[in-house]
């Protein structure tokens, strides 16, 4: 069970098991039932008797062949890129943006951004500066428009490690937070971050933009942005280094 | 001698529509093209306006009112217009040539503060479930139609991305 979805997963290697539940999306638990919306299968290849003959590792979700590849990690990396969309996509009750989230004294930052925006590496540096860590992937909105963890460990691109603040291990249940700050912004080498604020309204398009579900549940993702944003401030512009922007949000400035 | 009436604003569209009001802005997403639209007061009062019935001149006047613009019909036009572009019309307005933005500031003469108040509809496409995702494999990024490439990373690589080469998307250095 995750997000109110029941999901099912099967292989016909059980030595890939603990590969596959550390893909699994946060805060899932067994599920009492057999039926499942939606099954994932995964056939684990590798070298036959014949010499120089190795057999594929496939994937199916349903009955529909999701990846197929001789390097096992592929298609386990399909199996959780495929999950965790479906998900984003399908969960009850929740509202997933593409975003990176920090807490913020008894606030949230939601930094909305598509990949490679540098949004995980403000949230790092937002970290070294004394914020909590929520999520450097989905903003995860119940119906109140308070931010919920999404806590998977935190990927910087360039292969630096991230914050000892980002550790999702032994972590206490995290509580949900109304939105007090949206950071609409993307890195651009040598810009100096200043923002323009925008008006709840602006800033609702600028998060439905990175909203999962926004074709399938747009009258929910309009009324979960609207109460998220309800009391929050939001800005947008360039910026260059991610400490100008730690700099401003932690001196109030945004 | 007796002045022409004022035309009456069109209908909004209202099927087809989500609506939801947010202080005094209106974001509308319209589920047919998929495509979210936020009003801002200016625009929200003059689409709420759009009933068949109220004048272009009343509208003018309840703009003056509530935002203290003046009573210019051109800004009811050129609200009308933009809407009328977002397709949040049912009817077409008549037709009456409306002045750029910038010529619309200097008509009215309005500093950088006041041409904030002026109608504006701004409008984004909604995005697919698959265009919001963080990272795809080289086997999904290949599956995907070339308008859903936007250069998503590929999962556990750090240098490549989904990106759309002649009729296909593939993986290659971002």
């Amino acid at each position: 069970m995750s997000y109110g979805l029941t999901l099912g997963i099967r292989t016909t290697d059980p030595r890939v098991l603990d590969a596959l539940v550390r893909r699994l999306p946060p805060g899932w638990t067994p599920a009492r039932t057999r039926r499942v919306e939606r099954l994932y299968s995964l056939i684990v290849g590798g070298p036959t008797g014949a010499r120089g003959i190795r057999r594929l590792n496939l994937v199916y979700v349903d009955e529909v062949r999701l990846a197929r590849s001789l390097e096992l990690d592929d298609v386990l990396h399909a199996f959780e890129s495929d999950l965790a969309l479906y998900v984003a996509e399908h969960a009850r009750g929740r509202l997933f943006l593409h975003a990176g989230v920090v807490g913020w004294g008894d606030r949230a930052i939601v930094i909305p951004g598509a990949s490679m925006s540098g949004k995980s590496r403000l949230v790092a540096a937002l970290l070294e500066a004394g914020a909590t860590y929520y999520s450097d992937e989905y903003a995860v909105l119940d119906g109140r428009g308070r931010v919920h963890a999404y806590p998977r460990p935190l990927s910087l691109r360039d292969g630096a490690s991230p914050p000892p603040a980002a550790s999702t291990r032994r972590r206490a249940r995290l509580a949900p937070l109304p939105v007090g700050l949206v950071v609409v912004t993307r890195y651009r080498a040598g810009a100096r971050w200043r923002p323009r604020a925008l008006s709840p309204g602006r800033a609702g398009i600028e998060m439905l933009t990175h909203a999962v579900a926004a074709r399938r549940r747009p009258a929910a993702a309009l009324r979960v942005l609207a109460r998220a944003l309800s009391s929050a401030r939001a800005f947008r512009g360039a910026r260059g280094e991610a400490a100008d922007v730690v700099g401003a949000v932690a001196g109030g400035r945004a | 001698m007796r002045t022409p009436p004022s035309p009456v604003m069109p209908r909004a569209r209202t099927r087809g529509l989500v609506i939801e009001r947010l202080a005094d802005e209106t974001l509308v997403y319209d589920r047919r093209r998929h495509r979210a639209h936020c009003l801002n007061p200016a625009a929200t009062l003059v689409w709420a306006c759009c009933d068949g019935r109220t004048t272009v001149a009343a509208t003018a006047a309840r703009l003056e009112r509530a935002l203290t613009l003046a009573p210019h019909e051109t800004l009811v036009w050129a609200a009308l217009d933009q809407l009328a572009r977002a397709r949040l019309l049912a009817e077409q307005p008549a037709a009456v040539a409306v002045p750029s933005r910038r010529e619309l500031i200097r008509r009215l003469g309005l500093g950088a503060a006041a041409a904030v108040l002026l109608p504006v509809v701004e409008s984004i496409v909604s995005p697919t479930a698959a265009q919001a995702a963080s990272c795809f494999t080289a086997t999904q990024c290949g599956t995907l139609s070339p308008g859903q490439c936007t250069g998503q990373p590929i999962c556990g690589s750090t240098t490549d991305c989904c990106v759309q080469r002649g009729q296909r998307c593939s993986a290659k250095k971002c």
